[in-house]
């Protein structure tokens, strides 16, 4: 799906110096913003100024219409004011902001005052709303929460490989999701070769806590092998056999088919109990 | 416009949420109530995490598992067969 909604070219030339100094991924955002509040050139979205840290990001999510209305209401409001914040707008972002706390109101109504919330470790998510956006409770916590997403949504970004280069909510959480499935695939993969190892494998009907002890001296006959590696075995096939939701995939049951060679001491042992037992949809 | 857009791509958003809340190993107990997408993507990174462990905690036994073994008897042309796929 198109990412590009949200960077498509809503950028003005008046913002365009604005846009220059600020980092990308705060572009797009900032743009759609700005487009909609209909400032001239020297307003700014006081975004690249003092937001180093790494979370001065913006949120990354569409613009919801929430957004795009409170911004043209307060525009409204706005006119009167715009010379006045102008000259003092990083001022008033500095003397607003309180690295600590987490939320900073100021009264309601008609005052849209840039609030600065910063993302530090105390545990708080700090939102920074940008200049002309509403205030109030609501919009606040609806700030808030989509920074959250967007962090954890960044934090994944770091660990699914190949998934920073992606944009867009969708794309990042398909990756995600891909990635997830993936690594389910190998678990079982894995646990099934391991459990596989084990020439004896154990009558499922029974349970398996029955039989472990039996295959064990079966073992010790046929097969002359290290003691550690039938503890291992055991242990193994407890464990390869508890994680729920293993499936016996053709892949599998074929590999079992194994060669005339060994399949002499593998009967020997029963194995063709587990391989009845495979083969059956689980 | 824009807004109609945005809807259809939440659209999708909250199917691929669900979808990695299926994949998520707290998926049955849940019962199908959708929990917050922050919450979810926190479980999922720990889930990545723990998968990523897991991996690595198999490839280790397997490999140990080979190491223990005599290179030409029966089980380890089983192995190296397996191994081939």
């Amino acid at each position: 799906m198109a990412s590009s909604h949200w960077d498509s070219a809503f950028v003005s030339k008046t913002t365009a110096e604005m846009l220059l100094r600020m980092p990308q991924q705060q572009v797009a955002v900032a743009a759609a913003a700005a487009a909609v509040t209909d400032f001239d050139s020297s307003s700014s979205l006081d975004t690249g100024t003092d937001a180093p840290s790494a979370d001065g990001a913006m949120v990354r999510s569409p613009l919801s219409s929430e957004l795009h209305e409170s911004i043209k209401v307060q525009n409204q409001n706005q006119h009167g004011r715009v010379d006045h914040k102008r000259k003092s707008k990083d001022e008033a972002s500095l003397g607003i902001r309180d690295g600590k706390s987490k939320k900073q109101k100021r009264p309601k109504g008609g005052l849209k005052i840039t609030e600065e919330l910063r993302s530090s470790s105390d545990g708080y998510v700090h939102v920074r709303a940008r200049r002309g956006q509403a205030t109030d409770s609501h919009s606040l916590s609806e700030r808030v929460r989509r920074k959250k997403i967007s962090e954890r949504m960044k934090m994944l970004q770091g660990l699914v490989p190949g998934c920073d280069k992606v944009t867009g909510k969708a794309l990042i959480l398909d990756e995600i999701i891909n990635y997830v499935q993936c690594l389910q695939n190998q678990v079982e993969f894995l646990s099934m070769k391991i459990a596989s190892l084990s020439p004896v494998l154990y009558d499922f009907d029974v349970g398996i806590a029955d039989c472990i002890n039996q295959p064990q001296k079966l073992i010790m006959r046929s097969i002359p092998q290290p003691l550690a590696y039938v503890d291992q075995m055991n242990h193994l096939q407890a464990k390869a056999f508890d994680s729920g939701t293993t499936t016996f995939s053709q892949d599998e049951g074929s590999a079992l088919q194994m060669g005339e060679q060994t399949q002499g001491f593998v009967d020997q042992i029963g194995f063709t109990n587990i391989r009845s037992i495979i083969s059956r949809p689980m | 416009m824009s807004s109609r857009r945005s809807r259809v791509s939440e659209e999708e958003i909250n199917e691929l949420i669900s979808k990695l809340q299926s994949l998520l190993p707290e998926a049955r107990r849940r019962g199908g109530g959708r929990a917050s997408a922050a919450k979810l993507l926190k479980e999922t990174c720990n889930y990545i995490r723990s998968l990523n462990r897991e991996v690595d905690d198999l490839s280790g036994r397997l490999s140990a598992l080979m190491a223990t073994m005599d290179h030409n008897s029966a089980e380890a042309e089983i192995i190296r067969s397996l191994l081939r796929q």
